[in-house]
């Protein structure tokens, strides 16, 4: 359980608060914000540290107590900021996800190898192996930016904006996607999205950013698009 | 795929040492040191020792240094266009380099190779630094470019400022250094030069981990645990200390860093920089000797500065980079 009390996100200025919020394992929160609210800044924070002491907990322990190394292996924030490499091949792009885990020189073990597989198999990614990542298609780089989160086995999954290279129909692959993997592998996903049809039917809780009140709402009834557009943008 | 062009790469490197040994002085014949007679041995040995062998080797050492420190920049920057020369490391080197020449006939101080070289190597490691500050903030690639460019133009003139003011037998000794010459380099300083040479190479050899995370940029790097900020203190240091090595005894050598790591990463095509930096110091070996064998070639007709020949290559590689990347930049 990954656990925030009385958190404040910004960096000089306050960006918004979390009063009482814990995100569950096997589930998908939705997390809505207009643009400049926080939410980029939310998922940086908790990946990269930043965060004031004692408001933060996973498991019990204090978040900000976890060295950069040990946070690597609970937590990855996928973004679609990479657009390929040339000279780089997908299987090269994936064994990367095993970097917290490999030696000083960066050798893959066995079992690591093992673990690649299984991963490129679950998310049918193994005929790209030798593929450059520069000539990927948009969606099949998305689906490769997952599959090295995966293989970087981290029980906390983030994603900025996962869908906003891709068509509908792409979309709604990676979206169902994403939903089976919380499913299947037993992960917390937050999902930051301005794609508010899409998110809401994915996902199995909603959170949104209330840029008036600087507070972070955690949504428990059901609401209408129109109503979460009413809060998130209130001007 | 990549014993394959390990083995390509090795057995070029060995038949271009071959003939770069075997090319004739003047008039001589080919191998000339093998079938002279005994009257000529002498001096056939002398032109072996004194003139080719520490030429042969400074090649490669050089070509080996400058190309793995631009694959070492390229990586870092994110940008293919980098490189000690073109970025302004190459005139640090040069600047600090005249400031102690000159500084050293002033106090009569009697500079040793090991002076000059760490001179140097400060010099390419505080212009290092100004790129590597300026890169934080200014992530288009050719806006860095042009900050390099204009640094070494910078420094250059300055550089020119200095030497206005010395007296006549250090302005010699610089100019000569600054045409940038494998010729230079004595039998009794090759020792000297391999050990920081393969100091500097293990020291790259053991950044590859952090560099395949620098492929995906510098905060998919920090995501992944790279600490960046003593990442780049490091890959700094293996920069200016191999850029400075060169420089000191060679003098500027532009381009070869900049055109050697991209023909290999498209001749490779893989992004493990295990295997970019090896390949990429064999590939640098091969490139400097290729130049050598050219200016030997061309001497009959013209006298041709290894650092001219060099830019000669050099500068079309980087249009066309530019021309086929301006449009992601």
């Amino acid at each position: 359980m990954f656990k925030f009390i009385n958190c404040e996100i910004g960096h000089q200025s306050l960006l918004f608060t979390i009063d009482d919020l814990a995100l569950e394992k096997a589930t998908v929160y939705a997390l809505f914000g207009a643009n400049g609210t926080g939410k980029s800044t939310f998922l940086h924070k908790l990946a990269l540290g930043g965060l004031k002491k004692d408001t933060v907990t996973f498991e019990n322990k204090e978040w900000e107590q976890f060295s950069i190394k040990e946070r690597t292996k609970l937590l990855s924030l996928i973004d679609n900021k990479f657009q390929g490499q040339h000279f780089m091949n997908t299987k090269e792009y994936l064994a990367l996800g095993r970097f917290p885990y490999t030696g000083y020189l960066g050798s893959l073990s066995p079992n690591d190898e093992k673990i690649i597989a299984h991963y490129a198999e679950e998310l049918c990614l193994e005929h790209l192996f030798d593929k450059s990542t520069a000539t990927l298609s948009d969606g099949e780089r998305q689906r490769a930016t997952i599959a090295k989160a995966l293989i970087q086995e981290t029980p906390i999954l983030l994603f900025d904006e996962p869908t906003s290279f891709l068509d509908y129909p792409t979309k709604r692959n990676v979206m169902q996607m994403i939903q089976t993997i919380a499913k299947k592998f037993n992960k917390i996903v937050v999902i930051a999205a301005h794609d508010l049809e899409l998110c809401t039917e994915f996902s199995d809780q909603i959170l949104l950013i209330d840029p008036i009140k600087k507070r972070l709402r955690i949504v428990n009834e059901p609401l209408t698009i129109p109503e979460i557009v009413a809060i998130i943008n209130p001007n | 795929m990549k014993t394959r062009i390990y083995s390509v790469l090795i057995i070029v490197l060995l038949v271009l040492l071959f003939i770069a040994i075997g090319l004739p002085h003047g008039k001589d014949h080919w191998f000339a040191y093998w079938f002279s007679s005994e009257s000529d041995r002498e001096m056939q040995y002398k032109l072996l020792t004194v003139f080719r062998i520490p030429e042969l080797i400074m090649a490669v050492v050089s070509g080996t240094a400058l190309a793995v420190c631009g694959l070492l920049l390229q990586t870092f920057l994110n940008n293919p266009l980098a490189g000690p020369s073109i970025l302004g490391l190459t005139s640090g080197s040069n600047l600090l380099v005249a400031i102690t020449i000159m500084g050293g006939s002033f106090f009569s101080i009697e500079l040793s190779s090991f002076g000059i070289t760490f001179s140097a190597a400060l010099g390419a490691f505080l212009f290092g630094l100004i790129i590597v500050l300026v890169a934080m903030r200014i992530k288009s690639s050719v806006s860095l470019l042009l900050i390099g460019l204009m640094l070494g133009t910078f420094v250059t003139a300055v550089t020119s400022l200095i030497i206005t003011q010395a007296d006549a037998s250090s302005v010699k000794r610089f100019s000569m250094w600054s045409f940038g010459t494998l010729k230079q380099v004595g039998l009794e300083q090759i020792p000297f030069v391999l050990v920081v040479l393969i100091i500097g190479l293990i020291a790259a050899f053991l950044l590859t981990k952090p560099l395949n995370a620098f492929v995906l940029g510098e905060q998919n790097a920090a995501l992944l645990g790279v600490s960046v900020s003593r990442f780049r203190w490091q890959l700094l240091l293996v920069v200016a200390l191999l850029t400075g090595l060169i420089t000191a005894f060679c003098g500027p050598i532009a381009f070869v860093g900049l055109i050697v790591p991209n023909c290999v990463k498209l001749l490779a095509k893989t992004a493990n920089h295990k295997h970019l930096v090896i390949m990429t110091a064999i590939a640098g070996a091969i490139f400097m000797l290729l130049c050598i064998i050219i200016v030997r070639l061309l001497e009959p007709v013209i006298v041709l500065p290894i650092n001219t020949l060099t830019s000669l290559l050099g500068a079309p590689v980087v249009l066309v980079l530019l021309v086929k990347k301006v449009r992601y930049v």
